[in-house]
């Protein structure tokens, strides 16, 4: 199993603690929220990278919580099937992270809020982790 | 910094780099990373992977693409097209050419320098004889031939090869030698320039520049100093002795031996005289293409010839059996699984050319071959005639013959429009095999070594098979390796070798017509004279057969092992201490 740095995420963003690692499901989980926190398109060097959450967020008004779960149910969809086909050891979400549920939250002061949670086979969970993306601002809570 | 973007590696380095190559490039470090630390998480997303592996990536990216740029800089043909990424890298990489606008040393100026004399004296000039026309502006003697240099007064006669000048008559009491110099210049040398030289040359009036000296160095731009480059590595000329060796080995560097052998060599029995009386250049190149030959089987026709009378039995089969390519030897002749005896001959398919055994072994051999018929006890004959008491009566056969392809590809590249030397007679040949059958050592062991015989073998193989002129077979080297591989003293070495010019038995005239006459050929051939060595030095022994026009030593002849293996041709006999 992969290990990787830990980041602590804080409403004022994500602080990589050089001095904690972290292992198979966590690692994984770490990883997704990273990726559903990333604007699609924005890493040169992996532009598949990332999710359409922070731009449609950023184009609505008003909050429509029809439109809110299209927009997580798309962003959790996307953000597996990067995460599958970008794992070239073959260390699948069956097996680490089975299921991923993207719930919109809350959508006010041009914030919007989604609560990330996340499963495997084993019963480990991961969540409710929610990620709040303000304008162009990205910030995690 | 701004001294490192001056650096060749930073000014080849791309802008932008595009997506897929960085996608690749991500890989490649990633399984870089991977491979040497497999458990550390690289993916995308990963602490790692967003912040090491990625910028690690977007660098490889962007060096592939300069290194990329780099070698199209190395690539002559590129440059050619003007295809330059870094015109100084360029410049300086072209002055390995000697084609360069660059530096003196590299490609020296030249010119001519006149020494006056009062008189048409003969001189000699010593060939380290300096000429300065200033401080930092040197000039020595320039030319090809060795030896000092010699102005010789009117009338007299010109040696070829040699560094003779006609002194001429520049004023009423004035005399004249120009001779050609190189070297380095610092400031512009102009016609009528006075110089000095660092020897006494007796009676010596004046030194001056004939005419105004020559940089060396063209003004061409980077990608005519390509061309021009290019030009010079690929144009080697087939006129002298090194640029038809230059010119095979660029084409064929896998040819083994390799040696030419030109007009005025004692080798060299073809082309004396045009029929003008013209001396015409000739160049008989000779090489070896691989270590064992090719075997090869052709499947002939022999042409029948009935018996003198019925009750003779003289009949014969004869026909051409090769044309074009050098047959190395004749060794099976079979029909029906069944071998008989035959006679082979030489003949020159271009007299004119290449006269009698001038033409052994090249393009320009035509082999013929006889096969007596055989009668078994009852008076049978043993071989089927096909159409007998036909003029057209025949029989097939098989012969197995052993050739080496180099010659005929090396012949064909050196007789192409492109490469054909105007007045020179270019006439490549297999190198003549001494086929060795045995090769006996008698040593001496030291007490306590053990002869490391199959070491020795390979070793003592490797050196026969690639001897080549001007090294020759010697017993030193081949106590040296008695000595290292089983620290042994070598006695003496027993040789069983032959040497024959041709693969043919017999040579026919140069007015032969075996075609027409075969029979009329054959009373008038000539015996090959087969030779046997029983030294060492006879491997490197010199064997005119100047009534045949050949001459074999060892500038072209080969060191064959022959024997069903090493074991049986290499042999080690160990002598009582003495």
């Amino acid at each position: 199993m992969k290990t990787g740095i830990k980041i602590d995420f804080t409403a004022a963003g994500g602080v990589i603690d050089f001095g904690q690692r972290v292992t198979g499901f966590p690692a994984q989980g770490q990883n997704a929220l990273v990726n559903i926190g990333t604007r699609l398109g924005s890493d040169v060097v992996v532009p598949q990278k990332g999710t359409t959450l922070e731009e449609r967020a950023m184009l609505r008004n008003s909050f429509d919580p029809v439109w809110a779960i299209n927009t997580a149910n798309f962003a959790a969809l996307r953000t597996r099937s990067f995460m599958v086909r970008s794992d070239r050891d073959a260390e699948t979400l069956s097996t680490i992270v089975d299921r991923l549920h993207l719930r919109p939250s809350t959508y006010a002061n041009q914030r919007f809020t989604v609560l990330v949670e996340m499963s495997n086979d084993n019963g480990d969970t991961f969540g409710d982790v929610g990620i709040g993306l303000r304008l162009s601002d990205l910030t995690e809570s | 910094m701004e001294d490192f973007e001056n650096k060749d590696l930073v000014s080849y380095l791309p802008e932008t780099v595009d997506e897929a190559s960085l996608e690749t490039a991500r890989d490649f470090v990633e399984d870089l990373v991977r491979e040497a630390l497999p458990e550390v998480d690289t993916r995308p997303n990963s602490v790692v992977g967003d912040h090491i592996i990625s910028p690690l990536a977007h660098m490889v990216a962007r060096m592939n693409v300069g290194y990329g740029r780099l070698m199209s800089d190395l690539r002559l043909s590129q440059v050619a097209q003007g295809i330059v990424y870094n015109c100084d890298f360029v410049r300086e990489f072209l002055k390995n050419f000697s084609v360069s606008n660059g530096e003196a040393m590299e490609n020296p100026a030249w010119g001519t320098i006149r020494l006056s004399f009062p008189s048409a004296a003969n001189r000699v000039i010593n060939r380290g004889t300096r000429f300065r026309f200033g401080p930092d502006t040197v000039f020595r003697l320039r030319s090809g031939n060795p030896g000092p240099f010699y102005a010789r007064g009117p009338g007299d006669t010109f040696v070829s090869g040699t560094n003779q000048f006609l002194l001429k008559r520049i004023d009423d009491e004035v005399w004249a030698v120009d001779l050609p110099v190189e070297g380095i210049m610092d400031f512009d040398v102009n016609q009528g320039d006075t110089a000095t030289t660092d020897q006494t040359i007796p009676d010596l009036l004046e030194i001056t520049a004939a005419a105004t000296f020559n940089r060396g160095v063209p003004d061409l731009t980077i990608a005519e100093l390509a061309q021009r480059a290019i030009a010079a590595q690929a144009g080697r000329s087939l006129h002298s002795r090194r640029g038809a060796q230059a010119f095979v080995l660029e084409r064929f560097p896998d040819v083994v031996h390799q040696r030419t052998v030109v007009t005025g060599d004692p080798e060299m029995y073809r082309g004396a005289g045009n029929a003008f009386g013209v001396p015409a250049g000739t160049i008989d190149f000779y090489g070896r293409g691989i270590v064992e030959y090719t075997d090869d089987t052709r499947v002939i026709r022999l042409q029948y010839s009935p018996p003198s009378d019925p009750t003779q039995t003289d009949d014969y089969f004869y026909g051409r059996l090769t044309q074009r390519e050098a047959v190395l030897f004749v060794n099976e002749l079979r029909q029906d699984g069944r071998s008989f005896p035959f006679i082979t001959f030489s003949q020159s398919r271009d007299p004119v050319r290449a006269p009698l055994l001038s033409a052994a072994r090249s393009a320009l051999e035509d082999v013929w071959i006889q096969v007596n018929m055989p009668y078994d006890t009852e008076g049978e004959q043993l071989i089927r005639v096909v159409d007998e008491n036909t003029p057209d009566a025949h029989a097939f056969f098989e012969v197995d013959i052993e050739v080496d392809p180099i010659v005929e590809n090396v012949f064909m590249e050196m007789d192409s429009p492109d490469s054909r030397p105007a007045g020179i007679e270019l006439l490549p040949k297999a190198s003549t095999p001494i086929e060795i059958t045995s090769f006996t050592m008698n040593h001496v062991r030291r007490s306590g070594a053990i002869l490391d015989h199959t070491a020795a073998r390979e070793k003592l193989y490797d050196y026969l098979n690639r001897v080549t002129y001007p090294r020759i077979v010697s017993s030193a080297v081949v106590a040296d390796i008695l000595a290292l591989y089983g620290n042994a003293e070598l006695v003496d070495v027993d040789v069983e070798a032959t040497m024959q010019p041709t693969c043919a038995d017999y040579v026919f005239l140069d007015n032969a017509d075996p075609e027409g006459d075969f029979e009329n050929a054959v009373a008038n051939a000539l015996p090959t004279p087969s030779v046997s060595i029983s030294t060492l030095d006879g491997l490197n022994a010199d064997f005119d057969f100047s009534s045949l026009y050949c001459r074999v030593n060892r500038k072209n002849r080969t060191i064959l092992l022959r024997g069903d293996s090493l074991e049986t041709s290499l042999k080690f006999v160990e002598k009582a201490d003495v």
